[in-house]
């Protein structure tokens, strides 16, 4: 009995987990950075600043909140405004019950706190490579905690420091880099072409809107486009 | 109120949101409709991170020439479309904006 396709070992995914994590410390360290200088520059103080990291564990969420906490803004303006930044974990969520849905309710609470961007969308990616992945936890695990550390550590470094990394250095380029990088394995067949497009444009079109909110509408476009594309005919 | 609470606050709510359909409804809770809609979410959401990003600078749209992330992205486009790496795509699309940077 032998299985038809490689299948993992825990060892296996904590080793795979920590080599693709090193690109994305290039996007997360400058930006964790940036964001405590941020926090900081906005009226807040360095342990709150700091605190946030880890309470929060959502950088553009983050930037919001401190941004409108400094400049006095309502209570309930920030929380809605931050849960409106992070209303599209609700969708990676609900693509996360697939590939870990089975683990333990300890372990998917610790995956959830964890669940940034770039850790769903390795996560994603690798729970649609072909191989089986029975160990999958271990993997995002070893990004989540590592890109953590990393940026508790930057954004410790950023409001304490409070100097920025110089711009001509193009790190904020970093981010749209994850996500082109990641883009290419999420494209299989005509509807996920299809969504990507769709999304893509979309996103373009709406970018100016406030909140983030451009990114939801072609999250939903795009979702759209793919299942009406998909539909057998 | 302590900003200390406010910072909680959202901390709990963006791990509940997080926590959504992993960790609170769980297994068996989305309909197979949803299930078919899921699977379109990566594509569907990283090029809408990634592009605007490259478009926009300081938040204002910059679709010019002299845009030289536009340039950089392609590349990395390209080579993303070919090797599907994570790290060529991001070594080659800031070599390349190092590279216009340091020339032009």
């Amino acid at each position: 009995m032998t299985s038809p396709v490689p299948r993992l070992t825990r060892r296996q995914e904590i080793r795979s987990g920590l080599l693709d994590t090193i690109p994305l410390l290039l996007a997360v360290a400058p930006f964790g950075f940036v964001v405590g200088v941020a926090a900081v520059g906005a009226g807040i103080s360095t342990s709150l600043a700091i605190a946030s990291s880890g309470l929060i564990f959502a950088g553009a969420a983050q930037i919001a909140a401190m941004t409108l906490l400094g400049a006095g803004a309502a209570w309930p303006t920030i929380i809605g405004t931050t849960l409106v930044i992070n209303a599209r974990h609700i969708m990676y969520s609900a693509t996360l019950v697939q590939p870990l849905g089975h683990l333990s309710r300890g372990w998917r609470w610790f995956l959830s706190y964890l669940m940034v961007d770039q850790l769903f969308a390795l996560t994603v990616t690798r729970s649609n490579d072909g191989d089986d992945h029975p160990q999958l936890q271990w993997y995002s695990a070893a990004i989540g905690v590592t890109l953590w550390v990393v940026w508790m550590s930057a954004t410790t470094a950023g409001a304490v420091i409070g100097a920025s990394v110089p711009a001509s250095w193009g790190l904020t380029f970093a981010a749209p880099l994850i996500f082109i990088g990641l883009t290419f394995p999420a494209l299989v067949d005509r509807a996920t072409y299809a969504a990507a497009a769709a999304s893509g444009f979309t996103a373009i079109a709406a970018a100016t809107l406030p909140f983030n909110l451009g990114l939801l509408i072609a999250a939903v476009v795009g979702i759209t486009v793919g299942v009406v594309v998909d539909r057998p005919t | 109120m302590n900003p200390w609470l406010l910072v909680a606050a959202i901390g709990i709510g963006t791990v509940v949101l997080r926590g959504s359909f992993l960790a609170l409804l769980g297994p068996g809770s989305i309909p197979p409709a949803l299930q078919r809609a899921l699977r379109f979410v990566p594509a569907a959401v990283f090029p809408a991170i990634a592009l605007p990003a490259v478009l926009l600078i300081d938040d204002a749209y910059a679709i010019t020439f002299a845009n030289y992330r536009i340039y950089a992205a392609i590349v990395a486009a390209l080579v993303g479309y070919r090797t599907k790496s994570l790290a060529l795509t991001m070594v080659a699309g800031l070599t390349t904006l190092w590279t216009l940077t340091a020339l032009l």
